[in-house]
Parts: structure tokens; sequence; C-alpha cells
């Protein structure tokens, strides 16, 4: 039977709307519905979700990479390498799982989570005399990230045009910053002004480059565009 | 620059919300374009002046001096 005009017209908006709501929205709703338990090939994910899962497998690659490297330097991987590394791994998976999920309850919860490890950490080191720093260490790490997660606007994880040369300047910005902070310390260390270490020089790059990135991202942010 | 965005937003009883949503930016961006801080790509001016029904020079007015 052929479609009256005004049932043509409503299919029209239906196909419409299901464009707009793919349009409008990096995040379409097949992301919010199925969840990060259910089966997915890595082409059906959205850009998050793909940045999610590379994250957690290249995390586990590290763990496995370091736990090799310590065995073929003869190092050992004892015990305590590999538990401190199976940590590692799993709460980095679980943050990882609660950013995918999106739900302000798990992060709320993993920032409650976070909030006890750093005061047990603190008690255990008090009570007992040894070092819990990994566990304080980590709570805190668990705390800032759900926190931020859970403070944020709910449209944070569309990338939009102002976002992404945000993003994108910030980090030039932060490469350029990098690349005179080595310079100067190239020239201190050739007049034995300072002396560096390996590890210092390491250190200082492995914070400021993420650092300064997120300071200059920030500024841009809050200035409405790069120039 | 200057825009009018927020007027005719306002005519079509839009909120920023529903302005960044129907344009596929996030509401900050909106705000910033509203405040004239932010130069849109021309897809973004041309979109956002479709969904409120305007031109961009309607929208955006910049001083003879830029």
């Amino acid at each position: 039977m052929e479609m009256t005009n005004e049932e043509k017209s409503k299919e029209k908006n239906k196909e419409n709307n299901v464009e707009k709501k793919d349009k409008t929205g990096k995040t379409d709703k097949s992301e919010k519905t199925s969840g990060i338990f259910a089966p997915k090939r890595f082409s059906e994910l959205g850009a998050n979700e793909r940045r999610y899962v590379i994250s957690a497998a290249l995390s586990a690659a590290a763990m496995v990479i370091v736990i090799i490297a310590a065995y073929v330097t003869g190092a050992g991987a004892g015990f305590n390498l590999i538990g401190l590394a199976s940590v590692i791994l799993v709460l980095t998976l679980a943050l990882i799982a609660a950013k995918m999920t999106g739900k302000k309850a798990v992060l709320l919860a993993g920032s409650i989570l976070g909030l006890l490890m750093i005061i047990a950490g603190l008690a255990l080191t008090t009570a007992s005399g040894d070092n819990f720093q990994m566990m304080i260490t980590g709570g805190f790490i668990m705390f800032i990230i759900c926190f931020a997660g859970y403070r944020k606007p709910a449209d944070r994880d569309i990338q939009d045009e102002r976002s992404l040369k945000i993003g994108t300047w910030g980090m030039a910005y932060s490469w350029y910053l990098t690349y005179l902070v080595i310079i100067l310390a190239f020239w201190l260390s050739y007049f034995k002004a300072v002396t560096f270490t390996v590890e210092m020089i390491t250190g200082i790059l492995i914070i400021l480059m993420p650092v300064s990135t997120i300071i200059f991202q920030k500024y841009f942010a809050s200035k409405g565009d790069v120039y | 620059m200057e825009t009018k965005i927020r007027e005719y937003r306002v005519i079509k009883n839009l909120t920023q919300a529903e302005l960044a949503e129907a344009v596929g930016v996030r509401r900050e961006t909106v705000v910033f374009l509203e405040k004239g801080k932010y130069n849109p790509s021309l897809k973004l001016a041309h979109d956002v002046a479709k969904v409120l029904g305007a031109t961009i020079d309607e929208l955006f007015i910049f001083d003879d001096d830029e």
C-alpha cells in the first residue's frame, strides 16, 4: 500500500533524526547502551573507547616488557616485581574500565576507593613502619582521575574542531618548551654548572611534557581560541 | 569580532546545549562563539547559520580594521 504524503514526511523526519543524532554526537547511542562488557569489534568502537582499549593494551604490554627485561638482565622477576606489576596493571585496567563506563556512580565509587587507599596507606605506614608508598600513590592517581571524570561535563567526550585545535596547539607549545629546556640542560651540563644524570633528565622530561601540555591546553581553553 | 548568535538563538528558543548538539560541538564552544572569542571554521559557521536560520554575514560581524 502506497504511503500518504504525511506518512512519507514522518518517515523522512525519522531518518533525519537518526542522521541528526549520528551527526551531532561523536558518541552515538550504541556506545552508551551496549556497555563495556558487550563484545564488539575494534572497528565498531568509538574514538574514546578505542583510546581506552589501546591504553589498556599498551599498559599490559609495558608490564610484560618490564618483567621480561628483568629476567633478561639477570635482575630476576621475583614475587615483588610480579606483584607490583600486577597491582599496577589491575589498577590501570580498573581506571580505564571506570572511564569507559562514563557512569557518575562508578566514577564516584572510584574516587572514594582512591581516598580509602590513601588513608589506608598512610595508616599502615604509620602503624607498621613499612613503606606503603605504592598504595598511597595508586590511591592518589585513582582519586584524581575518577574525580576529574566525575566532575567533567557530559559533553566533554565530544571532540569538536575547537578542542582538537586547542589539543594540538597545546602539545606543540609543550614540545617547544621541552626543547628549550633540553637546550638549557645541555649548556648547563657543558659548562659544568649542573651535573645531570640520565634519571634526572628523563624524570624532568616525563613530568615536564604532560604537565606543560595540560597547562597550555587549559590556558587556550580559558582564552577561547589559540590566537 | 562580534557575533549575533545569542540573539538569534534566543529568537529560536534554543539553549546553548541544544545549539551545540545541533551543530555537533561542545557547549563551551558555543559559549566562546557567542562571546566572539573563537574563530570558527567555515563549515561550523555555515552549520550555525543554518540552524539559526540566518546567514553567516548576519551572525558574524567583523570590524573594518580586521
